[in-house]
């Protein structure tokens, strides 16, 4: 059950329908966190679907019910109670990538150099939104009815998926 | 530190070597490096199809980068379709892979004895086995590395069946469309046995001052979002240039039969490509004018069909040039041209030509293999592409150079076939009314080519204080005016150099529009992650430079003044229209010719004389240096 407080947070928001590929958002997302420019190292990532013409952004989008938390073994994740928002701590994780595995949305990564990393929103002023053109990817609070459109792009993309495999 | 990777197919070796920082600064990377290596990887006289012929790839000096629209890589190799300078430029996400592979540059030298693709896995670089893969067209290439390296994140460049017959206008595809096209680079990479480049990187790039660099390229996206230009391009991609220039009698229709194309109206309108067939839009990496069309076709006898793009150059070269007023018929025939590696330019303007000597009864179903060349047939337009691919038939006979083509099907047919001094088939403008473009274009190292020297701004009816302050000197802007357009041209030139050495869009530049990118912003973006303290003056002379280099690769294989020579047709009167009469008339054409060489500081018979090469720091050249 959703409260009011829930609902009113602000979070990443996806519409893959609209996303261009560009990757401007993995791009400025490396280089605001680690100065340096590497899309391996982004928090978010544009998967690449050639034949059909689609381009996803996977992100951390702060599941209301996260999978990846029970997953963690040493409670690195955890759900902030104000602002809803699915929070790593960095010093504690062990990088062990249950959490990688157990997100539906494969919106945790490995970097090159073996460090899970993950969105932390860069702290409620999200970088990569104020490069995205289409808003494919929005900072906005979730109402039912602005998440639906992305929510329809978004479940469209996974049925495919699903479908296929 | 960046690299340059050797790939030698014949003996299985690899090599990678570091670029010294001085060359990097006098040729950053893209196509300035490219050409530079073009030139010190080949001697004189080298045949185009020969393993010693390198295939150059090297991305932009800022692709990969936190850069607006500085995603684009460039490829060189001697032309197999002219056997001149040859290059060609991708877009998509191609070019940034590499450079977080590692290489500003990859040069592949040599012929694998057995179909062969590289993968390139950040600083490991395999050469594996393609006889799975050979045989297949460019998107079920991709699919099938993909499958095979279990990996949907590698970026592939690949062939179809056409580079692998060597077919002269083959290109090299990424994607679905990003294609190096022009001057048959696909041939080259198919005598190499080479099905496709596959590359995964992971590596940063270094950036020296990232918080300059945060604020510059947001400053800029935030004042380029803001253009007219951008909110047209964003919807339509660059097809109103085919409206524009079609209303200016800008075009040429039915092989130089006319020069407008009214029949067009009401059929290939960019507001019904928009409506019956445009589903989104899709980018290049770092570009947020997402400027590629993802289309479907939904009723008729292409239902189903789906695919990316087109630019212009369709409703052009599939449209107006060959006499077909169908967006579907286009799309058919277009999606082949890109499935199967061929490049759709070129393409079009062959088909264009057998058309026409089909037209003068000069061929016949004979030498089509029964197929209807009529112009507009939509039989020859869908047809022509599998028999290229497969090199058979009227494919095959356009397929191994225009010589050959003219021979096989009559000395007389040669006179319809239009190509400017280079060898290069001439694109479907109407230069002849063009002043500082028709220099520009036709000057053009490769050959004539709209993204090398057409001078767009030349025709916008720009104010003259804002054309010269763009220009950086009085400049006339009358389109018909001869006066200050010879610098106006080397301008152009040197700015589209400059843009393809940064690996930067021209859609982004002065190319496209009055108020977009110069020489400043790319500056500001190379200082901030360089550290350097380059100077504007300094970047124009570094593009000048490359000018200078490809120039030198033709000089050595003894081009001059004769090449910079526009096909015949254009010193021949427009026939019918609003500009009935007009032509290019031979002696404003050699005096606008002489003040080009002037300029350019080379001699009147288009020769590089030693004091400019010593100024450019190029008298050492070749300095085989990397």
């Amino acid at each position: 059950m959703t409260t009011k407080t829930q609902t009113a947070q602000k979070n990443m928001i996806v519409n893959a329908n609209v996303c261009t590929g560009c990757r401007l958002c993995e791009l400025i997302c490396s280089l605001y966190k680690e100065k340096e420019t590497n899309p391996a190292k982004a928090r978010i990532h544009n998967e690449f679907y050639l034949m059909e013409g689609m381009r996803v952004p996977r992100v951390c989008i702060n599941c209301a019910d996260p999978k990846c938390i029970p997953a963690c073994p040493i409670d690195a994740l955890k759900k902030d109670k104000a602002t809803g928002w699915v929070v790593m701590d960095t010093k504690l994780c062990n990088d062990c990538q249950m959490c990688i595995g157990a997100c539906p949305y494969g919106a945790i990564r490995l970097a090159p150099d073996n460090d899970v990393i993950k969105c932390d929103l860069c702290g409620g002023d999200p970088q990569c939104v104020t490069m995205c053109e289409t808003q494919a990817i929005k900072f906005d609070s979730r109402q039912p009815q602005k998440i639906t459109h992305a929510r329809q792009g978004m479940k469209s993309f996974l049925d495919k998926e699903i479908l296929e495999k | 530190m960046r690299q340059v990777a050797y790939v030698d197919l014949t003996n299985r070796k690899v090599t990678i070597k570091p670029i010294p920082e001085d060359l990097l600064r006098k040729f950053l990377g893209g196509r300035g490096i490219g050409s530079y290596l073009l030139y010190n990887h080949t001697t004189k006289g080298i045949h185009p199809l020969s393993p010693e012929n390198p295939l150059i790839f090297s991305p932009g000096f800022m692709t990969g980068q936190f850069a607006n629209a500085m995603g684009r890589c460039h490829v060189n190799g001697k032309s197999p379709d002219t056997g001149k300078y040859g290059d060609s430029n991708i877009g998509g996400a191609f070019g940034a892979e590499l450079m977080y592979a590692g290489l500003q540059a990859l040069v592949i030298t040599g012929k694998a004895a057995k179909p062969t693709y590289l993968f390139i896995d950040n600083d490991k670089i395999q050469l594996r086995d393609a006889s799975k893969l050979w045989g297949k067209d460019t998107f079920q290439t991709q699919l099938g590395v993909w499958d095979e390296l279990q990996d949907s994140d590698v970026k592939v460049a690949c062939i179809g069946e056409a580079g692998e017959h060597q077919v002269g206008f083959a290109c090299i595809l990424h994607q679905l469309k990003r294609s190096a096209g022009r001057t048959g680079q696909g041939a080259l990479m198919g005598s190499k046995n080479l099905k496709a480049v596959a590359v995964r990187g992971s590596q940063s790039l270094p950036v020296k001052d990232p918080q300059k660099l945060l604020e510059i390229t947001r400053r800029q996206y935030e004042y380029i979002r803001r253009t007219k230009i951008f909110e047209i391009t964003k919807r339509w991609s660059n097809l109103f240039a085919w409206v524009v220039n079609n209303e200016r009698e800008g075009i040429v229709v039915r092989n130089h039969r006319a020069n407008f194309y009214p029949e067009g109206y009401g059929h290939l309108d960019v507001d019904i490509f928009l409506d019956k067939y445009s589903e989104k839009m899709l980018a290049c990496q770092q570009c947020a004018m997402h400027c590629e069309h993802r289309y479907e076709v939904k009723e008729g006898p292409y239902k189903g069909l789906k695919g990316e793009g087109p630019e212009w150059i369709a409703p052009l070269h599939f449209g107006a040039l060959v006499g077909n007023i169908h967006w579907d018929v286009i799309l058919a025939s277009f999606e082949k041209t890109n499935r199967f590696g061929i490049d759709a330019s070129t393409f079009g303007l062959y088909l264009a030509w057998l058309m026409d000597i089909y037209d003068r009864g000069l061929i016949g179903k004979e030498q089509t293999g029964g197929i209807d060349f009529n112009f507009g047939s939509a039989e020859a337009m869908v047809k022509l592409p599998e028999l290229i691919n497969k090199d058979e038939g009227i494919g095959k006979v356009i397929s191994h150079g225009a010589d050959e083509a003219i021979r096989q099907l009559g000395d007389k047919t040669g006179e319809f076939l239009y190509r400017c001094g280079r060898g290069l088939t001439q694109e479907a403008v109407n230069d002849r009314i063009l002043r500082a473009t028709c220099l520009g274009d036709q000057t053009s190292n490769r050959g004539n080519d709209h993204l090398r020297g057409r001078c767009n701004l030349e025709f916008m009816g720009l104010p003259a204080d804002v054309l010269s302050k763009i220009i950086g000197r009085p400049t006339n802007p009358d389109p018909y005016a001869w006066d200050t357009k010879a610098f106006f041209a080397m301008w152009q030139q040197n700015l589209n150099t400059m843009s393809d050495m940064m690996g930067l869009c021209k859609f982004w530049t002065q190319w496209f529009a009055p108020d977009l990118f110069g020489y400043e912003q790319p500056l500001e973006v190379i200082n901030a992650v360089t550290g350097w303290d380059m100077t504007k003056e300094e970047l124009w002379q570094a593009s000048d430079r490359v000018w200078n280099m490809e120039k030198m690769f033709n000089v050595r294989d003894g081009e001059d003044r004769r090449n910079d020579s526009p096909p015949k047709i254009f010193f021949e009167p427009i026939k019918e229209g609003a500009r009935k009469g007009l032509c290019l008339e031979p002696d404003k054409w050699n005096a606008l010719l002489d003040e080009y060489y002037d300029l350019r500081g080379w001699s009147r018979n288009g020769i590089p004389t030693p004091e400019k090469l010593k100024q450019l720091k190029l008298d050492k050249e070749p300095s085989h240096t990397i």
